[in-house]
């Protein structure tokens, strides 16, 4: 046994001596980066001041590299105009900080939307539609961001674009088509075809996706089976309606289309297996996973694919939230600089760094001519492949229709279906629902 | 003279006199006062409902199965710790090589975050590709689903819990071991007992005031169990296997319910009161510190 | 420790299960961490092989990659200073008041004893729940020391009882001669009683120092900028889908280098470790 531990020991050791050498590696490398960083910051302030003096204020809730990112971004425009740039990090107490902040009306100069540039944050942010950039925007962008009366308050330099992943090779293997996938008793014929050709049909594991980023299919587009958008909007919905979209997963839970452990699985799980070629599909899962899935399976064959309609003749639907979005308060002391920073943000150049960093789509039609990142890629080859669709694009389901706060409840709601899908089992999801709702909206 | 050396030991212990008031004392206070508002923990206006939250709490099923579960871990580990930890205390006791070595191994996971110990543990427990169904296929034997309902992941929670963390328990009554005097146990021994009458009518007796202190304290930090829910099973399926410091967090964080969170905090604090006050009465009558 | 001056070959018996179980119990407890090394460098394609073992070559380039990427380094950087900061408060404030404790009226030491013993039931997410609001107001949040405060807070009913009891066996003659001498209170303590319980200080500075390294529950709701998150939140950002590396063998080399400082002083001082709780369980 002691030579186990010596051995032991020594193994450790010797990380730890690895480890020790990274760490110096490590602290002379972010020594010269901030070197490299300092440097044309000082050659930035002799050549061009525009904006000498002036300090702006930005609140952010990056975190990791897009933090760095950002960072970096925000030292490249110091560097250039000669302002100072504040970043204010609220990181996952964003909400609740901003909500803080605009109860006292002291906002910042500029603040990322995070998905509530009308909803929530409409009346204290400035009406962006003269700004050139407004004028680029894709069809995909403009039915998240525009407000009814055409107004735009947000520069949204990406967005989150949600749909289902198609695992290819299954399909065909199977038999299915999954282009000529229109409405979800259609998906449901080939989730029963790929099942009986031995596979699982549907990767996905409960979480509010599933339950919230398709509901438009079944309760709000165009010529879906229910058409409630009105009642949710001024809050008078009584969540009857929801059946529609429960009896869909009740259908594909009582057939056996998920993993028998599909309630515990984690994403990486399901990820995992969907690349191994296990499951056809993935229901309510954003472009960037595409790339997860090629870097775990180089070899297999993935695509996205829009939510199929409620029944035939409806609006099959991407949706997709703000992603990088930034607004300007109304009442700043700052909004010549803050529009200025704001058309640095939407250059090209500066947009496709952030995007590196992010993984989200472009949506500013120059910079996706441009952009070979994989979310944009992937997006394209969509619209490519189901062109004969009639697919819209919109905001993400609860941002346009649920008041904020029932994300929670949405998964919650997920894993109370998946634990019991009996039709009692329903009706609990509903009542769920229902409280959560009521309670939401007389809290906001 | 003694007056003012005492107002002097007094200004010693102020430090943390305030800081015990402060940051223990006052939370609980102030969640006390909290669990009469409804309020989401930001906004400005608090709505004061009075025993709402309290009753809310009481027809609410997830914080039925949270506490549910809560008793469960608490006495669950506290039982499986003690009598793997008694077990392994007997088999390291013995004298053979390399029982250093055992012992340090078998300690070793209770020195480890709670919270990676569980993310490890997942990939053992999956029921695709997991590694105890792989071990059971070598048997031909079907896999198994753990995670399937929600008492059963609370059983794999409150099993893998005890086996990583019955290292500290078996430390407790090692040391009960190494301070029962020899004397008695060779009498005993020279009477003729055989090894297991004598573990069983001698030593286990002997033994009384470590399980005291090891019950105790397994109890007490078993009913905060949150690290390794957390990363193990999530509180899954369905929040099956939650434990209510996990529910009050979710209630807080995910849900904004900052009132009602602290409503259930305080149903907490009343149940460990609950529990806690006959076994320091208890305690007390018996005389043994812990 | 007397026990083991007995000679093993008093017993006759040949015990062969016990090395059987000695095997099986080291193979039981390490296994977790073998995983977690076998996991950390497997190809990121080989997703369906056995978690067992590797099927393909192994990739310790992961470590390579963890070790440049800044995130771990400041989670190392930021747990030291909140460990640091912990164990200080906790052991300078609870030895002072297990000094007063023991030296002060017995009268205030059982009630104090009582308030305390209740307070160690108290469950951490209560102090989360009723100081949360109260640390965003004040800008607390992401604030390292706060967080050794509140972390100090919640050992020191425990620690200073373990101090009042070793105080209670150190005479009150020492502390009377110092004071003749003309030392002070505060130099009577921190000079003459303190460094006489130097065991004990080092053993409850590392069982507090683990503690708070491992700290789970405040520091993820406290520690919401990802430059003051400590290494446990840094493993748990690996592995989580947002924002992490959506790659298995990252997240495990990142979570294998993260307890390895843990490790690598508990195996250098596991001896003192074990003895101390050995010692404090039957003195405490």
């Amino acid at each position: 046994m002691k030579k186990f531990l010596v051995c032991l020991l020594s193994v450790i050791m010797v990380f730890s001596l690895v480890a020790c050498g990274g760490e110096e590696q490590n602290g002379s490398g972010s020594a010269q980066q901030t070197q490299e960083g300092g440097k044309p910051a000082q050659q930035g302030g002799a050549t061009g001041n525009e904006l000498a003096g002036v300090q702006l204020e930005v609140a952010v809730n990056y975190t990791g590299d897009s933090l760095t990112a950002f960072q970096q971004i925000c030292s490249n425009f110091e560097s250039k105009y000669g302002a100072t740039i504040v970043i204010d990090n609220y990181g996952s107490d964003y909400s609740s900080t901003m909500i803080n902040r605009m109860a006292a009306n002291n906002l910042p100069d500029v603040f990322v939307t995070a998905g509530w540039s009308l909803r929530r944050y409409k009346s204290v942010s400035l009406d962006l539609s003269d700004q050139e950039y407004c004028k680029d925007y894709d069809e995909s962008a403009l039915g998240v961001i525009q407000d009814d009366d055409g107004k735009i308050y947000v520069n949204m330099i990406s967005n989150g674009v949600n749909g289902n992943v198609v695992n290819l090779a299954v399909c065909e293997a199977a038999g299915v088509d999954p282009f000529a996938i229109t409405t979800w008793d259609e998906f449901l014929d080939a989730c029963a075809k790929i099942k009986a050709a031995g596979f699982t049909p549907i990767a996905s594991n409960p979480d509010a996706g599933l339950t919230a980023n398709l509901a438009g299919t079944f309760l709000t587009y165009e010529g879906e089976v229910a058409d409630v958008g009105e009642q949710l909007k001024n809050g008078t919905w009584d969540w009857a309606e929801y059946i529609y979209l429960l009896k869909f997963y009740q259908k594909a839970l009582m057939s056996e289309y998920f993993f028998k452990d599909a309630r515990s699985i984690n994403t990486n799980d399901m990820y995992e297996r969907m690349a191994a070629g296990q499951a056809a599909f993935i229901i309510s899962e954003n472009t960037a996973s595409i790339a997860t899935l090629y870097s775990l399976n180089p070899k297999g064959n993935f695509t996205f694919a829009p939510f199929p309609a409620s029944k035939a003749g409806g609006e099959e639907a991407v949706v997709s939230g703000e992603g990088d979005a930034f607004s300007i308060w109304k009442d700043s002391g700052n909004i010549e600089a803050a529009k200025i920073f704001l058309n640095f943000l939407a250059t090209p150049e500066i947009t496709l760094k952030l995007l590196d960093a992010t993984s989200r789509v472009s949506c500013q039609k120059t910079v996706m001519a441009i952009d070979e990142t994989p979310g944009t890629k992937a997006l394209a080859a969509m619209k490519e492949k189901y062109a004969g669709h009639n697919i819209g694009y919109h905001n993400v389901w609860d941002r346009e229709y649920l008041p904020s706060g029932m994300w929670a409840y949405m998964g919650t709601a997920a894993n109370k279906l998946f634990a019991d899908y009996t039709d009692s089992g329903l009706n609990k999801v509903i009542e769920f629902l229902k409280d959560g709702y009521d309670n939401v909206y007389t809290g906001e | 003279m003694q007056k003012k050396l005492d107002r002097k030991y007094f200004l010693f212990m102020l430090p943390a006199i305030l800081m015990v008031v402060g940051l223990r004392f006052f939370p609980i206070g102030n969640a006390f006062r909290m669990a009469f508002f409804n309020w989401n923990g930001y906004s400005p206006n608090m709505k004061f409902i009075g025993f709402d939250n309290f009753k809310k709490a009481l027809s609410d099923e997830y914080f039925w199965i949270a506490l549910r579960n809560t008793l469960i871990y608490a006495f669950g580990i506290t039982i499986v710790k003690n009598v793997l930890g008694l077990a392994l205390a007997f088999f390291v006791d013995q004298k053979f090589h390399g029982r250093a070595a055992i012992r340090a191994t078998i300690y070793l996971p209770v020195m480890i975050s709670g919270f990676i110990m569980g993310q490890i543990m997942y990939y053992f427990y999956q029921y695709d590709g997991g590694i105890l169904n792989e071990i059971l296929s070598w048997f031909n034997i079907e896999p198994v689903y753990w995670m399937k309902t929600g008492l059963s992941s609370t059983f794999v929670v409150l099993l893998t819990t005890s086996f990583l963390h019955c290292g500290s328990t078996m430390l407790l009554y090692l040391a009960g071991l190494q301070n029962i005097p020899h004397e008695l146990l060779e009498s005993a021994r020279l009477d003729g007992a055989s090894s297991w009458k004598e573990k069983l009518h001698i030593t286990i007796p002997l033994l009384q005031p470590s399980m005291i202190t090891s019950v105790v304290l397994n109890l007490i930090a078993s009913f905060k169990i949150y690290d390794i829910i957390s990363s193990l099973s999530k509180g899954g399926p369905d929040g099956g296997s939650t434990s209510l410091t996990l529910y009050i967090s979710q209630q807080y964080f995910n849900y904004n319910k900052a009132g009602y969170a602290a409503g259930i905090a305080m149903w907490f604090f009343f149940v460990i009161i609950i529990i806690s006050v006959p076994i320091n009465k208890w305690l007390s009558s018996k005389k043994v510190e812990y | 420790m007397k026990n083991t001056e007995f000679k093993p070959k008093k017993h006759k018996k040949v015990r062969w299960w016990i090395p059987v179980i000695c095997i099986v119990i080291f193979f039981m407890y390490i296994w977790p961490f073998y995983e977690l090394i076998i996991m950390s460098i497997k190809d990121i394609t080989d997703i369906s092989s056995s978690k067992m073992w590797l099927s393909q070559g192994a990739h310790w380039e992961n470590y390579l990659a963890v070790i440049k990427k800044s995130d771990i380094w400041i989670g190392f950087k930021n747990s030291i200073i909140y460990t640091g900061a912990t164990i200080f408060l906790e052991i300078t404030f609870a030895s002072m008041a297990g000094y007063s404790l023991s030296r002060g009226s017995k009268k205030t030491t059982r009630t104090v004893r009582a308030v305390q013993m209740a307070l160690l039931m108290v469950p951490g997410i209560i102090t989360l729940v009723g100081t949360y609001s109260l640390m965003v107001n004040l800008g607390l949040t992401n604030s390292l020391l706060a967080l050794a405060f509140l972390t100090a807070a919640g050992g020191i009913p425990g620690c200073s009882f373990i101090y009042m009891n070793f105080i209670n066996s150190i005479p009150r003659q020492l502390d009377e001669a110092a004071r003749i001498d003309g030392a002070g209170l505060f130099t009577t303590f921190f000079r003459v009683i303190l460094p006489q319980l130097t065991p004990l200080t080092v053993t409850r500075a590392i069982m507090i120092g683990i503690g708070a390294w491992n700290n789970y529950l405040l520091p993820l709701y406290l520690l919401n900028d990802s430059r003051k998150r400590t290494i446990i939140l840094v493993i748990r950002s690996a592995f989580s889908i947002n924002g992490g590396d959506r790659d298995i063998a990252m997240a495990c080399a990142t979570c294998t280098i993260g307890i390895l400082p843990v490790i690598v002083v508990y195996l250098l001082l596991q001896k003192k470790i074990i003895a101390s709780q050995i010692g404090s369980s039957v003195k405490g």
